[in-house]
């Protein structure tokens, strides 16, 4: 699909001439769901936030390489998707230079934590809970390529095709990736696909 | 996902393998569910197998979203400003920066060696004309033999090998 109708597009052109007013709302328009694929990518999600602020400030910084060759969210995921396999590398070879975990500072990791504002029984809270920390669990186990296709693909404005540009494979390569992941977190949730629940 | 596909069903194989792929990707619109249903009903088997897709779709999408701070916006803003003040003293060389990217060493290195070979050609034949130069000076002018020696020498050097004609035949064979 191409970018030429893309209203996201025409605010990324204004961008690329200096406009922060059209920059602004492009990070508002995608600061959850960059965040969201963010914080579900990296294993430990500590500084998850900082790392989806480097996705925009790279944005702006690369504005000038700008092209309208497709829609910009492909363009912003590619983006999300490098910079999160950057740091997933990076603490592989340095598991223990997580800035919040050495140096303590001004975050602790809590400010990192989901804010749970669901209502219900606490037998049903504690399900809940259980079952999102299994799921994260399983995410955190996937290979790192597996895991980013299926977050992709829990982004609703991506289509299969824009998800393969995005991880740089082939269309059938993106929906094998896919498969493999969510027949993984089938095995691994299988109690509670078939007994538990989730209340929305 | 293999477990619902089941040979001989062809018909609707590739339709439900799609509304499967869709659903994992959005909920299906009620036109997808109802299609949806129909197979289903006239395939029973996959029942099962399509519900534990739809349980872990669900799993997926209820997830609780993270929180984004409420400064978010500002925060990026105050870096990209921070980066746009530094990036004039950076862009002159930004290319220079490009070329020892990783990806680009191969070109880098197959442009030097062209240049190299370019140089050394270049190179050779300069000193070969100033050898020649140095030489020519040197050589005895009057040593020479007159261009109009070496004008027939073709011709004598064609001549058959062997006994030569006397200077009667030849001059019988002139007259």
């Amino acid at each position: 699909m191409g970018g030429e109708h893309d209203p996201d597009a025409k605010l990324m052109l204004r961008v690329k001439r200096g406009d922060l007013d059209a920059f602004a709302t492009l990070v508002d328009r995608y600061k959850h769901p960059v965040m969201n694929l963010v914080y579900r990518a990296l294993p430990d999600a500590t500084e998850a936030e900082d790392l989806a602020q480097s996705v925009f400030v790279q944005v702006f910084k690369s504005a000038h390489r700008y092209k309208v060759s497709a829609r910009f969210s492909t363009w912003l995921f590619t983006i999300a998707r490098n910079l999160c396999l950057n740091e997933i590398r990076r603490r592989t070879r340095h598991p223990a230079e997580s800035l919040n975990h050495v140096g303590g500072g001004e975050s602790d990791g809590s400010s990192h934590q989901v804010a749970d504002q669901r209502q219900g029984t606490p037998v049903d809270l504690l399900l809940e809970r259980e079952i999102e920390s299994k799921i994260q669990e399983a995410l955190r186990d996937l290979p790192a390529n597996q895991r980013l296709a299926l977050l992709l693909c829990q982004q609703e404005e991506l289509s299969y095709d824009e998800i393969a540009r995005v991880l740089g494979c082939s269309l059938s390569a993106t929906k094998s990736l896919i498969h493999r992941a969510r027949e993984t977190l089938k095995q691994r949730l299988k109690p509670y696909l078939r007994h538990g629940t989730w209340r929305r | 996902m293999d477990r619902l596909f089941i040979k001989g069903q062809a018909m609707n194989e590739k339709g439900f393998e799609q509304l499967v792929s869709t659903a994992s990707h959005r909920p299906l619109t009620a036109t997808e569910e109802a299609e949806l249903e129909a197979f289903l009903r006239r395939n029973p088997v996959l029942r099962a197998a399509w519900e534990e897709e739809e349980k872990l779709n669900a799993l997926l999408r209820a997830m609780p979203k993270p929180p984004v701070s409420s400064n978010f916006t500002a925060r990026v803003l105050q870096q990209a400003t921070a980066a746009r003040a530094r990036a004039p003293l950076n862009r002159g060389w930004h290319w220079v920066r490009a070329f020892w990217l990783p990806r680009h060493a191969w070109q880098v290195a197959c442009l030097l060696l062209i240049g190299l070979v370019l140089l050394g050609v270049r190179h050779g034949k300069t000193t070969n004309q100033t050898e020649l130069a140095a030489i020519l000076p040197m050589l005895p002018a009057a040593g020479l033999a007159d261009v109009e020696i070496w004008r027939d020498f073709e011709s004598i050097r064609c001549l058959p090998e062997g006994p030569l004609p006397s200077l009667n035949e030849l001059a019988e064979a002139l007259q």
